[in-house]
Parts: C-alpha cells; structure tokens; sequence
C-alpha cells in the first residue's frame, strides 16, 4: 500500500485529541461577550475605540503642529541671525526676500519685524530699506509698523527711500505723518521731487 | 433541533444553537487546528477564534450540508493565521526559492506501514512539508487550493509535497531498520 494512500484510509486515527473540559465555559463567555452583549454595551465600547482613536489621531495631530510650530521657530531665527550678520548690501537683500517668501500669508512674527525696523532705522543700503517697506506694508493694520514707518519718514535722507515711505504712507493715510512731511519740505537738502511728493500727500492727509 | 433550524437560529444570534453547533464540532476543529500548529492551548484559541467569525458570517453560508468542510476552512485558515502572527511561517519565503524541479528518487513502497510510526513521523517533519502534507493528505486541501492559503506557486507546493512525503518514508524507513 502507499504511503498517500495508508495515511489517507487511517485520516480518522488523526482525530484523537479533544478539546479540554473548560473550553466550551470559556467560549461562552467568549461568545457572549463578542456576539451577546446588549446592543448599549457594544455601542458604548464602540464609542470607547472612536474616543481612543480620535485621542491618537489628536496627539498627533498636536505633535505634528508643535513640530512644525519648532521647526518654523528654527527657520525664522536662523534668518533673522542671517540678516543681522549681513555684510553686503545683495547678502542683506537675498535674506529679506528669503524671509518674505518664508513667512508669506502668515501673521507677522515680532522678531521679524524687530529686525526689519533695525535695517529702517540703521544706516543701511536703499535697496534694503525699500525691500523692507514692501515687507512690512503687508501688515498695514499693526500699530508698530505704522509707528515705524511714520519714524523712518521723519529720519530717512536717502530721496529715493524718502520717495517710497511717502507712498507707504499715503497707502497708510497716517495723520501722524504731517509732521515729518512738513519736516521733509522744510528741509534745504530735500530734492524738489522729494518735497513735490511730500506736499501733495500733506494736501491730501489736510482733506 | 434540525441542522436547517440549527443553523437558522444561529444566523439569528441564538445562543444555544451556537453552542449546540460548538458542542457538535468542536473537537473536529480542534484536531484540525492542532495538527498545523502542534500547540494544544494555542489550538484552542484558533479554534474559538475560529468559531466566533464563523458565528458572525453565517449568513454567507450557502448549504446547510456544508456547515462542517465551511468551519473546517474556517479553523485552517484562522490556525495559519496563528502561525503568521507568531512568524512561524517564515519558512514560506525560502519555500517560494526552491528549485522548481523535484529531484528524482524513489523510495520502495513496500515496507509495512503502522499507523503510529506513521503519525509519529509526520509530527517530527519541519513545518515546511508537514503542514503541506496534513493539509493534502489529511484535510483534504488540493496543491492549488494549499497554494492559495499560504501564498505559494503551485509548483512549489507540489515540490515540497515531493521533498516531504520523501522525507517521511526516509524516516519510516530508518524506524524500521532501527
């Protein structure tokens, strides 16, 4: 006889085991417990797993945003170092448009703008200040930018920035900036184009 | 309680018909469990486990004559599971790189076969032929149908049902001469 076929004609010697005693007491509580339970009780576990899950899914939603919250902290304070350790005028240029892009459609950052009013106020190039004067006319409704740009117009010497301030300002429609403007005219050294400008936002602020 | 009715009321969440069902297979399933995986305590949660989805899909069971073959998968399939969960069946992967080809040799099929050598036999074969084996020869699973559960080719199981009804009358053979 083959092998295959002895073992296929003994299949029912196979069969000598038989479950333990306690297993059917086991598995009717198990059955009760998975198929029996008052419709209440599964329904209130079920919640249980939906209450964990959206606990999970919560947690990492809230790792994700503090990660992203410190990651987004690390890029600013490496740009704003980067635009204080500026030393030419294209480096200092790059890093405001680097910033700008970086922080695009978001609510404006205080250390940011610290670091903006530094190159308004400092004595550096044209180009810079007027890249920061675009910067910080995204946010017209913040007091400090207001403030700052009123100042910058009362200090700056530079026509073309002079030139560019006085639009902001217009764009603004900033009372407080009559003083500086009359200051601007009064001034000897200010270019005819200057003054011209300066005049013309003065009428228009006096409407 | 007729099987029709049995299984009617089972398909309405009765208890005791679902313990009658139990109660009236529960050691086919529990052989069936334990030759694949060789563990007793583990055998018996296969096959609780086994009972419980065959509880909760007994709607889709067609005939009334096939509630035994359809619990009998049912526990195969939950066993092998088992098996994978505890990556027991790690042996698949290198099953899937055998050469497809079995050697030819043959072993004379002349010797007297007695059932306990036989089954003694079977039991010390690597998982890789005897869980093959049991299933072919004893559930009565074809290779295709043994393919499909564990993710082989089909060659592959019918060359490893080869290598371990080979291995299995060596060793019969040596019992013997022993």
């Amino acid at each position: 006889m083959s092998l295959e076929k002895f073992i296929r004609d003994h299949k029912e010697g196979f069969n000598d085991k038989s479950m333990p005693e306690n297993a059917s007491t086991d598995f009717e509580n198990l059955l009760k417990n998975e198929l029996h339970r008052p419709n209440k009780v599964r329904k209130l576990h079920r919640l249980k797993y939906i209450g964990i899950a959206a606990s999970v899914v919560l947690l990492l939603t809230v790792g994700y945003l503090y990660n992203s919250h410190i990651e987004q902290l690390e890029i600013r304070d490496n740009l704003v170092i980067a635009l204080d350790e500026s030393d030419t005028n294209s480096s200092r240029l790059e890093t405001i448009y680097a910033i700008e892009e970086e922080f695009q459609n978001k609510k404006e950052d205080e250390k940011i703008l610290a670091a903006f009013f530094k190159i308004l106020k400092e004595d550096s190039d044209a180009n810079s200040k007027i890249a920061v004067i675009d910067a910080l006319l995204k946010f017209p409704d913040n007091a400090s930018v207001r403030t700052n740009l009123i100042d910058a117009l009362g200090t700056e010497k530079e026509p073309i920035v002079q030139l560019k301030l006085i639009k902001s300002v217009a764009v603004l429609r900033e009372q407080r900036a009559k003083v500086p403007l009359q200051k601007i005219m009064e001034d000897k050294e200010t270019l005819p184009l200057v003054k011209g400008n300066a005049s013309a936002l003065l009428a228009m602020l006096n409407q | 309680m007729e099987r029709s009715e049995l299984i009617k009321a089972c398909q309405q969440n009765d208890l005791k018909a679902q313990m009658e069902v139990y109660l009236m297979y529960k050691d086919m399933l529990y052989n069936v469990s334990y030759r694949i995986i060789k563990n007793e305590y583990d055998a018996q949660d296969a096959v609780h486990d086994a009972f419980i989805k065959a509880f909760q899909n007994i709607s889709k069971l067609e005939n009334d004559l096939n509630l035994g073959p359809w619990l009998k998968r049912i526990v195969v399939n939950c066993s092998l599971d088992f098996l994978r969960k505890r990556k027991k069946l790690a042996w698949l992967q290198d099953a899937s790189r055998v050469p497809e080809k079995p050697e030819e040799q043959d072993i004379a099929e002349t010797m007297t076969l007695k059932f306990d050598d036989v089954k003694k036999a079977i039991d010390t074969l690597d998982d890789k032929y005897r869980i093959i084996i049991v299933l072919y020869l004893i559930e009565d699973y074809s290779h295709k149908e043994i393919a499909q559960e564990l993710g082989l080719k089909e060659s592959t199981v019918r060359n490893q049902y080869v290598r371990g009804k080979r291995l299995l009358k060596l060793q019969l053979q040596n019992s013997m001469v022993v």
